[in-house]
């Protein structure tokens, strides 16, 4: 080789190595693009184990040995939060093998909660568990999971997309094994979440553009359920029906305000299971009742010019069954009424997220009960007893056709052959006949027209086997007398206790004994003591 | 001696070839910027050539508007894939928000492009931007979109990464 081409050689030699030696050093800044949902590659590979936990179990499984396994192909659907339907053909294996080889069985468990690596989690319920076949896959429509999505995506068919976990990182196993009280009928009782709510601290809630109102679940929960519970049951005005454990429902959020209200969330609770417009919960012994998502869930119901939901209707949805219910307002304020008479009451939600009960025409006005709180069972003994009767000819007085409820107060009768006798407001609505009065007495020149509901003061008498008197004193709580003589009390001489639908109230008159008279010289206020001669 | 000259030209040009590779290197383009190419033509199509070189990665193009006010085309990571905005800071203010690219959720991530959601982000920029859930407490707090925590995150690194920018050209 010539000198020429020896230098030349040398010389390329030289700057080669140069080349080799500086490329090797240098860092390229050209990685790879940055991913998107990235390709894996085939023969799939994962660092790290799938984790099962609880129950007394622990094991964990490589997700390659998982990749390994045989794996099986199903079409399945899911549906998202908005009811949008998704089919998708997967691969994967199926979770209860595997569990099989542990000697394990998902049916056994009331619920399993998959963990994704993000800290996202949903509890599958047992309904789930003991029905479906659940896949852990990582195809998805012939393709690999998504960077995101790896290693293993959970699916199972005809179910909501929220338990649908991505970047699957753990499974725990949950057994029930405390039962909830038991509760007696008598026990149970329906408490309406809007009313509730009031009283319960709320806070700001931001959903989506809107700043709404959220009470926490575990401040309604302690104000009106006294028994254990171990789950609440939710159901909403959609229908969809979800079963929430102890533990998740008292850390959430019931959002009162708004779209969707109520709406049962939480700050850390996954969108997929919040539960939208709910319109039953039940824990224990309690039936937290929404009357606005009840009249979606059942449709309007009108009665006496008022717009909401039959009260009927609403009983229907719980657990509630009696023949008499007590509706009790949050100050205390208290109506019973019968099974019968739920059909013609309408419970409707104010502009101040309360409720009121309003009834029929038909029914007295105290019958409407506002900031109606609760419903319980009664025993009849205060019910508002619709009857329907003729009225009796000859008189003014005519059957009332409802019977409002009295405060509680009592008549001694003096004079009896077998001695004394205590009426009872109880007694009195069990035996007797209460009846209407209409009278137009004059006072100060005017008439004054009232109505009048009581008993006739000769129908406690015959039930008190008076078969005749020559006179009665009548005497007053402040000692204030009449006395009548037999021919002046009459089927129009009353122990009223209603006056103008409203129950007399106060204290010192509960009963007043009135008369179809123009003037009321005989009458008297505040009964307490009947004197038979 | 004549040994000696081709061993210095050789080195010589091995120095020139590397400084020539170094300088494309520094000069090339960062894995989102590869990624996202067409959107930035696109952006620059809009607004006019932009600097490329902004210090973050995140921060694809970058505008000077005026003494205090600055555009900035920026990227965050959603929750399945990046999300490109426009971002406008003015003095220490964050006054304009759009949504350049977005392919997340439907119904979670989606909120995104919505108005009352970017709104949120139009906010001082001292303190940065910090995200938090259901409640805002702090005037530099950013409701997230409910039931989209990873997609609200991504619009408020990016959105912060500019803020970054734009503080470390102020301080030089």
């Amino acid at each position: 080789m010539s000198e020429k081409w020896k230098s030349g050689f040398s010389l390329g030699l030289v700057v080669l190595m140069g080349l080799m030696i500086f490329g090797g050093c240098a860092t390229s800044e050209t990685s790879e693009a940055p991913e998107s949902p990235a390709a894996v590659e085939a023969g799939y590979h994962y660092e790290g184990d799938l984790v099962f936990t609880g129950e007394g179990v622990s094991f964990a499984i490589a997700y390659d040995d998982i990749y390994q396994r045989e794996a099986v192909t199903r079409e399945v659907k899911n549906i998202s939060s908005s009811g949008e339907e998704s089919v998708n053909q997967v691969k994967g294996i199926v979770l209860g093998d595997l569990l099989q080889e542990q000697g394990l069985s998902q049916g056994d468990y009331s619920s399993m909660r998959f963990t994704a690596a993000d800290g996202y989690a949903i509890d599958v319920p047992y309904e789930i568990l003991v029905e479906k076949e659940i896949i852990l896959a990582y195809e998805f429509d012939g393709e690999a999971l998504g960077e995101k999505k790896m290693p293993l995506r959970v699916a199972i068919d005809d179910v909501r997309s929220m338990y649908y976990v991505s970047n699957l990182a753990s499974i725990e196993f949950f057994s029930e094994t405390v039962e909830d009280a038991v509760v007696e009928a008598n026990d149970r009782k329906i408490v309406f979440i809007e009313t509730a709510s009031q009283g319960i601290p709320s806070e700001v809630y931001t959903y989506y553009e809107n700043e709404d109102q959220a009470i926490m679940m575990k401040d309604l929960l302690a104000a009106y359920v006294d028994a254990e519970f171990t789950k609440v049951e939710f159901v909403a005005s959609d229908g969809f029906e979800k079963t929430e454990s102890a533990d998740v429902a008292n850390q959430a959020y019931l959002k009162i305000t708004g779209e969707e209200a109520p709406l049962f969330t939480g700050i850390d609770l996954p969108k997929g299971m919040n539960i939208k417009s709910v319109t039953v919960m039940d824990a224990a012994n309690v039936s937290f009742v929404s009357a606005e998502q009840a009249k979606q869930l059942l449709g309007e119901f009108t009665t006496n010019d008022s717009v909401g939901v039959c009260l009927d209707q609403v009983v229907e949805l719980t657990d509630l069954e009696g023949e008499y219910f007590v509706l009790a307002s949050n100050d205390g304020y208290v109506v019973e009424v019968s099974k019968s008479a739920l059909k013609d009451a309408v419970v409707y939600v104010n502009n101040d997220r309360t409720n009121t009960v309003k009834f029929d025409v038909k029914y007295p006005k105290n019958t409407k009960v506002k900031n109606l709180l609760s419903i319980t069972i009664g025993d009849g003994a205060n019910a508002i007893v619709v009857e329907a009767e003729e009225a009796e000819s000859g008189t003014d007085a005519q059957v009332a056709e409802a019977v409002v409820q009295s405060a509680e107060w009592e008549i001694e009768f003096d004079g009896l052959a077998d001695g004394s006798f205590t009426l009872s407001s109880s007694k009195a609505e069990r035996k007797l006949e209460r009846v209407a009065l209409h009278t137009e007495r004059t006072k100060n020149d005017e008439k004054k027209p009232e109505d009048w509901e009581g008993y006739r003061l000769l129908d406690v008498l015959d039930f008190l086997h008076v078969e005749s008197f020559n006179e009665l004193t009548i005497t007053a709580a402040d000692g204030y007398e009449v006395v009548l003589t037999a021919d002046q009390v009459d089927e129009e001489t009353l122990l009223a206790i209603v006056r103008n639908g409203e129950a007399l109230s106060k204290p010192d008159n509960l009963v007043q004994m009135v008369q179809n008279t123009e003037f009321s010289t005989t009458w008297i206020k505040g009964v307490a003591k009947i004197t038979v001669k | 001696m004549k040994r000696i000259k081709q061993i210095l030209w050789a080195g010589i040009t091995v120095i020139i070839i590397f400084s020539i590779r170094g300088w494309a290197i520094h000069n090339q383009a960062t894995p989102l910027a590869k990624r996202f190419a067409p959107e930035m033509e696109s952006f620059e199509a809009k607004y006019g050539k932009g600097e490329k070189n902004t210090g973050d990665e995140h921060v694809l193009l970058r505008y000077r508007l005026d003494q205090d006010e600055e555009r900035f085309l920026t990227a965050g990571e959603g929750y399945e894939d990046w999300i490109l905005l426009d971002v406008v800071i003015a003095e220490q203010e964050v006054i304009e928000v759009e949504v350049v690219y977005s392919k997340e959720s439907d119904g979670y991530g989606s909120y995104v492009e919505e108005e009352w959601f970017l709104s949120r982000t139009l906010l001082s920029t001292d303190p940065a931007l910090e995200l938090v859930k259901y409640r805002k407490e702090l005037s530099n707090e950013v409701v997230a979109i409910t039931g989209a925590t990873m997609t609200s995150q991504g619009v408020v690194d990016a959105i912060n990464a500019c803020i970054k920018v734009k503080e470390e050209t102020e301080n030089e």
